[in-house]
């Protein structure tokens, strides 16, 4: 048995390049964490100019109340987002660690005494297939919440797209609430894209 | 999981926490840990033991990118404080270990290999960190007979390991010292017991209450800022150590 312990496929390389690509999940999520900031930036200056506007532009106050929803939606998710790298990270670095020790016990087995370290062994892989499948849990619970968000602005493209209709209603504010709804189709395809390049990168890298 | 708290930004300069564990078990002590981060790269103080190396390295990466971190600073040569040193070397290869010479053949006991240490003599040293230059402030005895502080000049904040270290209770730990009078309870024995000796307590208190400090932070406990730095080091100044807790009146 402690030959086969000994040959075990946890390898402490693969469990430092997997911690590589977990830190650089984490900080292209860093990168996207502003959306929802940048969403309810954009959808309180919506609110503020249809407030001005009055009348004429209460088909764009409702775009702006859709938008500050989409924001916190976004706020939320990216709560999660943030909760679940977090926990990943700390399940990865435990992988680490454990493998680490693993090695000296392994590095130990010269004498007769296979028995004990066997034991402890087999005790530390049993605790890294639990973390292994705990890491792979995370992993999948992160692309969907990152789907979930990305799904959410996919969802709302139409927003920018009324923004801009409702903005020709806003007379004499038309030419102010044009801009605001160009702001809202720019930062929406941001959003989008980001998240869709850092869905794709996830995908590829793991 | 540890949470991380800036106390100092400055520009590119900043002094984050690494504090408190809620779900540390209750037979480890709890531990402090400082990124000092200038630009783009940053030196850990202290980095624990091996015990809370997820809980500290987890709490770091939510704001700063861990393999940046080029160096390490260790106090002293206890178990709390540096053997964690294999693990942070998995991560980053090339990182730095600044410790008293008279550990560079203990700490090794822990990990890395003739590349891996800084040895500061006996008097200190300076320390570069992008473009600031740290100052390691001799502290020996104070627990451990190579022992040093960390002093940011242009933050004006001192590291100081373990003087200052208050055994806060588990669950009521806090970031700063609010209440001086109430915090001596959670030092008073800790320093009486682990400082050795009242000649190198004096000395210490001399040469630091000298310099110009904002904050004092220790390993373990809470902060000391603004008036409660000189408050602590007078407090120090007249207490008796090196004695049995029995024998402490």
């Amino acid at each position: 048995m402690a030959a086969t312990l000994n040959t075990a496929h946890y390898d402490i390389n693969a469990h430092l390049t997997r911690l590589e690509l977990t830190l650089v999940i984490c900080e292209d999520i860093k990168l996207i964490i502003e959306i929802p900031f940048k969403t309810n930036l954009i959808a309180v200056n919506a609110m503020l100019i249809t407030r001005r506007a009055g009348i004429k532009s209460r088909g764009f106050g409702i775009i702006a109340l859709e938008l500050r929803l989409l924001s916190g939606r976004l706020r939320g998710l990216m709560d999660d987002v943030s909760k679940i790298i977090t926990l990943m990270i700390y399940d990865v670095v435990i992988l680490c660690k454990t493998r680490r020790m693993m090695g000296y016990l392994q590095r130990a087995q010269t004498g007769d005494h296979y028995a004990i370290l066997d034991t402890a062994i087999a005790h530390k892989q049993s605790a890294m297939d639990k973390l292994d499948k705990g890491v792979e849990e995370d992993l999948a619970s992160l692309l969907a919440t990152l789907e979930n968000a990305y799904d959410l602005c996919k969802s709302s493209e139409a927003l920018s797209r009324n923004a801009k209709i409702e903005a020709a209603y806003g007379q004499e504010l038309s030419g102010e609430l044009k801009l605001v709804a160009d702001r809202i189709e720019t930062t929406m395809d941001e959003i989008t894209a980001s998240l869709q390049s850092l869905i794709h990168n996830i995908r590829v890298s793991t | 999981m540890k949470k991380i708290e800036y106390i100092y930004t400055k520009g590119a300069h900043r002094w984050a926490a690494i504090t408190c564990d809620p779900e540390r078990p209750n037979y480890l002590i709890d531990t402090n840990e400082f990124l000092i981060i200038n630009r783009d790269e940053a030196l850990l103080t202290d980095p624990g033991g091996i015990e809370i190396f997820p809980s500290v390295f987890s709490a770091i990466s939510t704001e700063f990118d861990p393999k940046k971190i080029r160096a390490l600073f260790a106090s002293h040569q206890d178990p709390d404080i540096i053997s964690s040193l294999s693990l942070w070397l998995d991560i980053s290869p090339e990182v730095k270990c600044y410790i008293s010479w008279l550990w560079e053949t203990f700490v090794p006991h822990f990990g890395g290999n003739n590349t891996t240490f800084f040895s500061i003599p006996d008097e200190g040293m300076p320390i570069p960190l992008g473009d600031l230059t740290l100052q390691a402030i001799p502290a020996h005895y104070m627990h451990s007979s190579g022992n040093f502080n960390l002093y940011d000049p242009a933050a004006k904040i001192l590291f100081s390991g373990d003087v200052g270290a208050a055994l806060l209770p588990h669950g009521e730990e806090y970031l700063f010292v609010s209440n001086f009078d109430k915090h001596v309870r959670f030092m008073e024995g800790f320093h009486r017991r682990w400082m050795g000796s009242n000649d190198a307590k004096l000395d210490w208190c001399e040469r630091v209450s000298k310099m110009d400090i904002d904050m004092l932070c220790p390993q373990h406990g809470a902060i000391f800022q603004g008036p409660d730095v000189s408050r602590f080091i007078n407090w120090l100044a007249e207490l008796k150590v090196g004695l049995y807790t029995k024998k402490a009146t």
